[in-house]
């Protein structure tokens, strides 16, 4: 019963191809102890946004960077961030939930989000 | 001449051993090759240099300074520090061949019937992925029946060869040697010109001449019937298990009871007794036990019940037993359940110890590479061995500067093993192992619980929030800095300017690590 480093790395690769895989950015101003069973954010805020990079190029790795620029953040005190499957928001389909300090955004600062997932 | 030793450990080769002495032995002697390799630890010199089951390679030859043949293949299985002081440490590893991986895995109950015995013995292999079976000759010798109930490969094997004639070893290829005895001649010939020491010994402490052997009993169906007689007694021919009791004709058996055990009051459903040793069955009968007794000269009595047939085998050498005497010998292998079995068991006994034991011990120089199996040619008319031929079992070689330099290394063990204590507690231990297999059967649903390394997890590793601002960059549909041209001006009050040259890099302000604690 071993699981080979090869299955680990290919495995990895699966997080980065199609079907329900963590593609879309939810960003949202909730607050609360960090629920595995939830699948969603909080308080989710906003449309989510599409990737606009993955990296597979660290074995059993896969990173995936968004972009929110300044207009779509503004007015914002995010507190927390997930990447979930689909497009709809306060959809339970997120594969994490990373909750900190809340950050203001004003208008005048854009934002980019970077989530590294490890197959160990 | 000369001797040269090398040893290579976990890949790395030592030069220097202070002793290295290696056994080589074949399923003849009931064990394992194994080595014991001397170093000095001075200061703690190699004390992280060895790990268990780190590989063990030794090569000797004679004159040759890079020594090629291989006499030793296997692992260390225990490293041990002694000392006193800070120099007077040494490290002695111990460790067997891949013999050992036959005598650590057990077989799971499986029976094999009517199954030559090259094909046992590589079934049974099959749970070893690091011992070829290539050598694995094919037998004239057919199995009719043989079980292994978590018994160890080893000792497996080591049935399969005595009822074959066979031998067995792991050569230093890691390849499994299932041989014919006597069979392999390796054209050695000791004498005074390369024995410098030498031992025969010859006894009868294992002769036996008169050899039984039994087997496992056998549950066998018998019918007795008789014609009611008015009496309430009936005899039967043997004593009785599972007893089904048919009267007039009927299908259903009467209510039965253990003689002496139960009576059969009024009202009590029991309509017979049991007596088991005296075989009988007994109507009880009555007014106060109720009244069973079939009807005389009418009722026809049909009486069902199994017994038990022990399997027994006996054998004679009368050749022996005119020349050493009678010597009884009396097997109990409740593994037999087939009358066959239980006759070759005899004759392999009656082959094997038909004779007096003789074995030989001879220190011998100018040879290194003699594998246990084969057959050497002895001549040494002082101690009554005149050209024999015998089965080399044992070959010891022990190395260190005063052996190499003398070319005085090996010494070998020829023909029978002679049985010691050892021998004993591990036919008492087999014994107990079979005793707490008998009930062992394959089962058809098994609950597996494994432990390893190597299963998979998921995590975030990693995660960066990352912000920088605008400056006076032009962003689209933004309050300010989405309208371009003087005297228009961006959040930080120069030009918009279409692009990002004024924004500069993303600064991380929130993150996530996975810690690994």
């Amino acid at each position: 019963m071993v699981t080979t480093n090869y299955g680990k790395e290919n495995l990895a690769l699966q997080l980065a191809r199609s079907g329900t895989i963590p593609q879309y950015l939810a960003i949202g101003s909730g607050s609360g102890a960090v629920v595995p069973g939830l699948g969603s954010l909080v308080a989710e805020a906003t449309t989510r946004t599409f990737y606009n990079g993955r990296d597979t190029s660290t074995s059993k790795k896969v990173t995936y960077t968004f972009s929110k620029s300044s207009v779509a953040m503004s007015g914002i005190n995010l507190t927390e961030f997930g990447i979930g499957a689909g497009s709809t928001i306060s959809t339970q389909d997120l594969w994490n939930r990373e909750g900190f300090e809340g950050l203001d955004f004003d208008g005048t600062i854009e934002a980019e989000y970077e989530i590294v997932f490890e197959v160990f | 001449m000369v001797v040269y030793m090398t040893i290579e450990i976990g890949g790395t080769a030592y030069t220097d051993s202070v002793s290295v002495e290696v056994n080589k032995s074949t399923s003849t002697n009931n064990s394992s090759s194994s080595f014991t390799a001397t170093f000095e630890n001075t200061a703690g010199y190699h004390k992280d240099d060895f790990n268990i089951n780190d590989s063990v390679v030794i090569k000797a030859d004679i004159d040759d300074t890079t020594p090629n043949t291989t006499v030793f293949n296997g692992l260390v299985e225990d490293i041990k520090f002694e000392g006193q002081g800070s120099t007077k440490e040494i490290i002695v590893l111990t460790g067997r061949d891949l013999t050992a991986r036959l005598q650590d895995i057990k077989i799971e109950p499986e029976v094999f019937n009517n199954t030559e015995t090259s094909e046992i013995v590589t079934d049974i292999m099959d749970v070893i992925s690091d011992i070829t079976t290539t050598n694995v000759d094919v037998t004239e010798t057919v199995i009719e029946h043989i079980s292994f109930n978590h018994l160890s490969i080893f000792d497996a094997l080591k049935q399969l060869a005595d009822l074959s004639g066979r031998y067995f070893f792991v050569d230093v290829n890691n390849d499994l040697n299932f041989k014919q005895k006597n069979n392999i001649v390796s054209g050695y010939i000791f004498d005074n010109t390369n024995v410098t020491k030498s031992q025969f010994r010859q006894l009868d402490r294992e002769i036996a001449n008169n050899v039984w052997v039994y087997g496992d009993k056998i549950l066998v169906g018998v019918r007795n019937s008789f014609t009611a007689d008015g009496g309430s007694v009936y005899d039967l021919d043997y004593r009785p298990h599972n007893t089904n009791v048919y009267v007039a004709g009927s299908t259903t058996p009467k209510q039965g009871g253990i003689f002496n055990l139960v009576t059969g009051d009024v009202g009590s459903p029991t309509q017979y007794l049991v007596d088991f040793d005296g075989a009988r069955a007994i109507f009880v009968s009555g007014t106060q036990a109720g009244d069973n007794i079939p009807t005389s000269g009418v009722d026809s009595i049909n009486i069902d019940y199994e017994r038990k047939r022990q399997i027994v085998k006996f054998g004679i050498d009368r050749v022996s037993e005119t020349s050493y005497g009678r010597k009884d010998k009396v097997i109990v292998d409740k593994n037999i359940i087939d009358p066959s079995a239980a006759s070759d068991r005899v004759k392999q006994e009656l082959n094997d110890n038909g004779s007096p034991i003789i074995q030989g011990t001879l220190n011998v120089s100018n040879i290194v590479n003699i594998i246990p199996g084969q057959i050497v040619n002895i001549n040494l008319p002082n101690s009554n061995q005149i050209n024999i031929n015998y089965d080399v079992i044992e070959v010891t070689y022990k190395f260190n500067t005063k052996n190499n330099l003398s070319n005085n290394v090996v010494s070998i063990k020829v023909n029978r093993r002679i049985l010691e204590f050892t021998d004993t507690v591990k036919q008492l231990i087999l014994d107990v192992k079979k005793l707490q297999g008998e009930e062992t059967f394959d089962s058809e649903g098994l609950t597996r619980l494994e432990f390893a390394t190597g299963s998979f997890g998921f995590r975030i590793a990693e995660w960066n929030v990352k912000t920088r601002n605008v400056g006076d960059s032009f962003v689209l549909g933004h309050p300010v800095n989405g309208k371009l041209g003087s005297p228009v001006v961006g959040i930080s009050g120069g030009q918009v300017i279409l692009g990002s040259s004024t924004a500069g890099a993303f600064t991380k302000v929130r993150s996530g690590t996975y810690l690994d604690i």
